[in-house]
């Protein structure tokens, strides 16, 4: 069942964090949010004025004392959801909020779905999709940047970015149809060469709103840094050294890390997700195929590829894997304590192997002596910090990023279509797709679909 | 006169089917198809010698609207064939903008039209013309059954439809001079836009204005330039031969200057539209020269065309130049455009302000929601153009005829057609101006062309009864011939031999990496059909089979993308909502919107969605209520 189907429902929910506080707070929303909450708050008037804080005993239903606390009253239309609103504010700890939870309960609420008293604010009207998934950022960010870009995207910087690709794309479509149905009039609508130049610059705008969705994902994701390589080459052995902990089980058997290892930490402030896969080899056994499988798509997903080679077994390098992601490799030579070289020495093997110009970076690393493991960590510390300024609104969702990539092909496709002589039917087809997209990626098209898988990423409470 | 009085004598006692008030574009068409089922059809006007008369510009057809004509064709109407016999020029505007947004407009000798049409009606067995006035319907309780003449004798029927133009209530003006009536010559009807407006409807006020008409004989034509049509032409009907039967002519281009706009400017007070004596809104797309002149200050001229109405007459259409300014004012400006320095006027241009239903009381049957029995079409629905008229009159006529006969009623889809799309604008959205066709309104472009017309629409005619048998089979052949060569097209391949590369080579056109078939071949830009043919790779075959094969081939990829648009349309549109929904019940919905939902009753979630003011949000809203109310019936279904 979708949110969509139960916004009649009065839902309630603890919206600090569980736990040991000072306070909690509990929020109650909905058409009965009031009527449930005077039964509890026998103190409240009955003219009782939106935004005002009222003190007093909240009561079970036995006349029990629950607690004496503040309970803020926010009216239709005046609140975060923009239904009926009541918050109260109790002692912290557990024991308070959860009774005050059970007597709601028996009252007739229903306890809130993860990310209900979001969808229900952009349901009535007083967010849009982007300033949604900008609350979701904030309550997942873990570090200040990633909040603050949250807050850019809630006070709808990114909004303002997006409207005016939006404004652009109908100012376009609109001298291309004017050129269409006014063809036999006294008007002079955009040239061709206009209204290539015009999509140029939008086609530019959609792109590094785009690309900035690495940077955004890298801070409310982590940066995903994914160890590789052959069999025994050594990999879980580093896992563990960079982690500081006996994570992955480490044997002389290759093959024995048969499944991805992932560890989030974070040394910088930024977070970070540390990813084990097995070795790559050729294999016929069922359960380490499917390793090796997961293992490659990490690579795909990888913002960089720690790519461990045994400095003892060279026979055993194979570059296949990261033959075309070379720009985001470092190569990892471990085990020097049984067999020491310099870093010359390697750089020029690995150049001579891959038949290119010795420029890789790599470190010389043993995971027994710990030699060279503070030089790869601090390497991953300063790629995991990223440069923003403080008035760019980065996209942070997958969702976004993908309308805007697909905006940004209908738009190359209609550069093309100006490249052969351009048919004004097709070229308009183009655009309005490119339109479309952006109109999805700012859920200003109606898709059931959507809207559910957006809002079921939210935090209960928030 | 005899034929009126032989219908006058059999009024009284027979009862018809249907009533089709107003014999213009829209009357004529509803008349048809009404005939078409067979449906014994009263055809009323005021004037029988104008029938199908062109009251404002001597063409048929243009962007968007030519394929509106196309479709009236394919539907049985009448439009197509007698626009292709009586044409004296013919265009296929924007031919190199893409063939979706190409358009046929053919000028036409407006005398012969009206001749062509009467003739068609004279000997129909079906439908009785009759010269007089309806002033005023029949009502039993929400119920239409026939209409009151002006000699208050009455006439019965099943249905009536009203095709009045703009003759309700109709006010010429021409500078601060008024005269009632709906174009000059005619007088306005009085009465039905009053008992609409006693029995609920909103009723509105719409302008339009006509040009002055030039005499011939007193333009210096060395002065202007000629503009001729097109060669090659493609006639509006399928029916029609293959060339133009009358001989074709020329029109002229000049242009107006700034003495001619400064004196414009100098008399606006003298113009009604300035001086409020004319409430109406006119249209924007089709705006007076006094308009023009004020909105666009800065254009140091503006075209004109000097069309003439047709082979004998003497009487020129000034294109472009709409004016209401007095006579003398109107005569003073004219001889500031190079080749009128001694015009004169056959008659001065003048606007006119009519009545108008607010189209979105009615339904998309275009049957009135307040009435029953009682349809609209054209004009009184807030349109201009003839074309719009004529595919709004052509549903009007098929839906009271599968009222009388108690049949399903036949809505044409936006991803169908352009009546679909015209009729669904007017009764969801409604309109505040004279509403005219865009090809831009249609969002299933692609797929709405001219050439495909038959694809779209042959098998609802069909289904429908609306073909006579002659014309049923000619386009049934047509049709087969054409998938034929589709079917060929795909089917044979053409492999990366020595021979078949050199020929490419020859074609101007890269080299195969493998096995294709000739329609993929043809999909490249740089080869048309007519390359095929000449290397040998196709059958030659007449443009009227081809032309839609390859373009729905070269379109192929674009219209399934746009099939692809139409379908997640379609999920929306596939919603139904019930009739009976009050929604001010429905929760999160702004008093507006509310106010709109429940005066327009949408049909469908998608109706709904093209509301203009209805946000997201409100659809949304509606939903949730649906699924709700679904809930209730059902669990109210169980407990019985």
């Amino acid at each position: 069942m979708s949110y969509i189907d139960l916004v009649d429902d009065t839902i309630c929910a603890l919206i600090t964090t569980p736990g040991l506080s000072g306070i909690s707070v509990v929020r109650v929303s909905g058409k009965n949010a009031l009527s449930i909450s005077r039964k509890i708050c026998p103190f409240l008037k009955s003219d009782v004025e939106s935004h005002r804080v009222y003190l007093g005993r909240f009561k079970t239903a036995q006349g029990e004392i629950i607690d004496e606390g503040l309970v803020t009253y926010f009216a239709e239309g005046q609140s975060f959801t923009a239904d009926e609103t009541l918050e109260f504010s109790l002692h912290g700890g557990k024991a308070c909020a959860e009774k005050l939870l059970q007597e709601l309960l028996s009252l007739g609420c229903r306890a809130a779905e993860r990310g209900e008293f979001s969808f229900r604010a952009f349901y009535n009207g007083k967010i849009d999709l982007v300033q949604a998934e900008a609350i979701h950022s904030l309550i997942k960010s873990r570090n200040d940047m990633a909040r603050s870009q949250a807050v850019g995207q809630l006070t709808g910087v990114l909004s303002q970015q997006m409207d005016k690709i939006e404004q652009g794309l109908i100012h376009v479509l609109a001298q291309l149809e004017a050129s269409i149905d006014f063809s036999t009039e006294d008007i002079e609508p955009y040239s061709l060469d206009k209204m290539k130049q015009s999509i140029s610059e939008i086609h530019l705008q959609v792109e590094q709103m785009s690309s900035g969705f690495k940077k955004g994902r890298i801070l409310t994701e982590g940066l995903k840094v994914v160890i590789a390589g052959a069999p025994n080459a050594g990999k879980s052995s580093l896992y563990n050294a960079l982690l500081g902990q006996e994570k992955a089980i480490v044997s002389a058997v290759p093959g024995t890390t048969r499944d991805t290892l992932e560890s989030t930490y974070s040394e910088t402030g930024m977070p970070l997700s540390l990813i084990d896969t097995a070795g790559l080899r050729d294999s016929d056994e069922e359960v380490e195929k499917i390793g090796i499988e997961r293992a490659l798509q990490r690579l795909e997903e990888a913002d960089f590829i720690l790519f461990v080679l045994d400095a003892a077994n060279e026979d055993s390098w194979d570059f296949q894997p990261v033959l075309h992601k070379l720009e985001k490799t470092v190569f990892i030579l471990s085990k020097l304590d049984q067999n020491p070289g310099t870093e010359e020495i390697y750089t020029r093997k690995i150049a001579k192997v891959l038949n290119s110009q010795p420029l890789h970076r790599i470190f010389l690393t043993s995971s027994k002596t710990l030699v060279g493991i503070q030089g790869v960590k601090g390497f991953i510390d300063t790629k995991s910090l990223v440069d923003i300024h403080h008035d760019e609104a980065l996209i942070t969702q997958h969702r976004q990023h993908s309308h805007l990539q697909k905006c940004s092909n209908f738009l190359q496709r209609s550069l093309d279509l100006f490249d052969k002589q351009a048919s004004y039917d097709l070229l308009a087809i183009e655009i309005q797709s490119a339109l479309a997209e952006i109109f999805a990626m700012l859920g200003k098209e109606f898709d059931e679909q959507v809207m559910d898988h957006v809002f079921k990423q939210f935090c209960i409470g928030k | 006169m005899f034929l009126s009085s032989f219908v006058l004598e059999s009024k009284m006692s027979e009862k018809f089917d249907m009533i089709v008030v107003g014999a213009g574009h829209a009357g004529i068409e509803a008349a048809m198809a009404g005939a078409r089922l067979q449906q014994n059809v009263l055809l009323l006007t005021t004037r029988l010698d104008r029938i199908g008369y062109m009251s404002c510009n001597p063409s048929i057809g243009g962007l968007a609207k030519g394929n509106i004509v196309r479709e009236v064709d394919i539907m049985g109407g009448l439009m197509g064939r007698v626009t292709d016999k009586t044409c004296v020029q013919f265009k296929r505007l924007n031919s190199k903008k893409g063939p979706a947004v190409r358009g046929s407009r053919a000028q036409c000798d407006k005398d012969l039209y009206c001749q062509e049409m009467r003739s068609v009606f004279e000997k129909h067995r079906y439908i009785k013309l009759l010269e007089g006035e309806a002033k005023s319907l029949v009502l039993d309780g929400d119920l239409c059954t026939g209409v009151v003449l002006e000699d208050g004798s009455t006439i019965h029927s099943k249905t009536v439809v009203i095709t009045t133009g703009t003759f309700m209530r109709g006010v010429m003006h021409m500078g601060l001079q008024r005269i009632e009536g709906g174009r000059v010559g005619d007088k306005a009807t009085v009465g039905i836009s009053d008992q609409l407006a006693e029995n609920g409807f909103t009723v509105i006020r719409l302008k339009t204005g006509t040009p002055p008409r030039l005499l011939k004989s007193s333009i210096d034509w060395s002065k202007t330039t000629p503009q001729y049509g097109d060669e090659h032409f493609y006639p509006f009907s399928y029916s029609s031969p293959k060339q133009t039967v009358l001989p074709q002519i020329a029109c002229f281009l000049s242009y107006t200057n700034q003495k001619t706009h400064e004196i414009i400017r100098k008399n606006l007070a003298f113009s009604p539209m300035y001086t409020g004596q004319i409430e109406g809104l006119g249209p924007r797309y089709c705006p007076s020269i006094e308009d023009k002149i004020t909105r666009f200050a800065d254009k140091e001229n503006h075209q004109t065309f000097l069309e003439p109405e047709g082979l004998t007459t003497d009487s020129i259409y000034l294109q472009g130049i709409s004016t209401s300014l007095p006579e003398e004012i109107q005569y003073e400006f004219l001889r500031t455009i190079p080749g009128l320095e001694n015009v004169k006027m056959i008659r001065p241009g003048y606007a006119v302000e009519y009545d108008c239903v607010e189209p979105t009381q009615i339904w998309s049957t275009l049957e009135t929601r307040n009435i029953k029995n009682l349809f609209l079409a054209g004009q009184i629905n807030g349109t201009s153009g003839y074309e719009e008229a004529a595919g709004q009159g052509l549903m009007a006529g098929v839906n009271a005829a599968l009222k009388c006969l108690e049949k399903e009623p036949l809505i044409l889809a936006r991803n169908e057609a352009y009546i679909g799309v015209l009729i669904d604008d007017l009764v969801t959205k409604g309109t505040r101006e004279p509403y005219r066709m865009f090809t831009s309104r249609a969002e299933h472009r692609l797929h709405l062309r001219e050439d495909n017309t038959l694809e779209r629409l042959f098998s609802i005619a069909e289904k429908h009864n609306l073909l006579d048998d002659e014309y049923r089979k000619t386009l049934a052949g047509i049709l087969e011939r054409r998938q034929k060569l589709s079917a060929t097209l795909r089917e044979t391949k053409i492999s990366p031999t020595e021979q078949t590369q050199n020929k490419l080579k020859t074609m101007g056109t890269m080299p195969l990496l493998k096995q294709i078939s000739v329609a993929d071949l043809l999909r490249r830009v740089e080869i048309n059909f007519s390359d095929l043919v000449e290397n040998g790779l196709a059958e030659t075959e007449e443009e009227v089979v081809s032309e839609s094969v390859e373009v729905e081939i070269k379109y192929e990829g674009y219209i399934s993308r746009q099939l692809g648009l139409i379908n997640i349309a379609k999920k929306a549109e596939n919603i139904k909502i019930p009739i009976d929904i009050d929604y001010s019940g429905v929760r999160g919905l702004s008093r507006e919107e509310v106010e709109k939902l429940n005066r327009i009753k949408p049909l469908s979630l998608g109706q709904a969605q093209r509301i203009s003011g209805v946000n997201p949000s409100a659809i949304q809203a509606i939903l949730i209520y649906l699924k709700l109310h679904k809930a209730e019936r059902v669990a109210h279904g169980n407990r019985h």
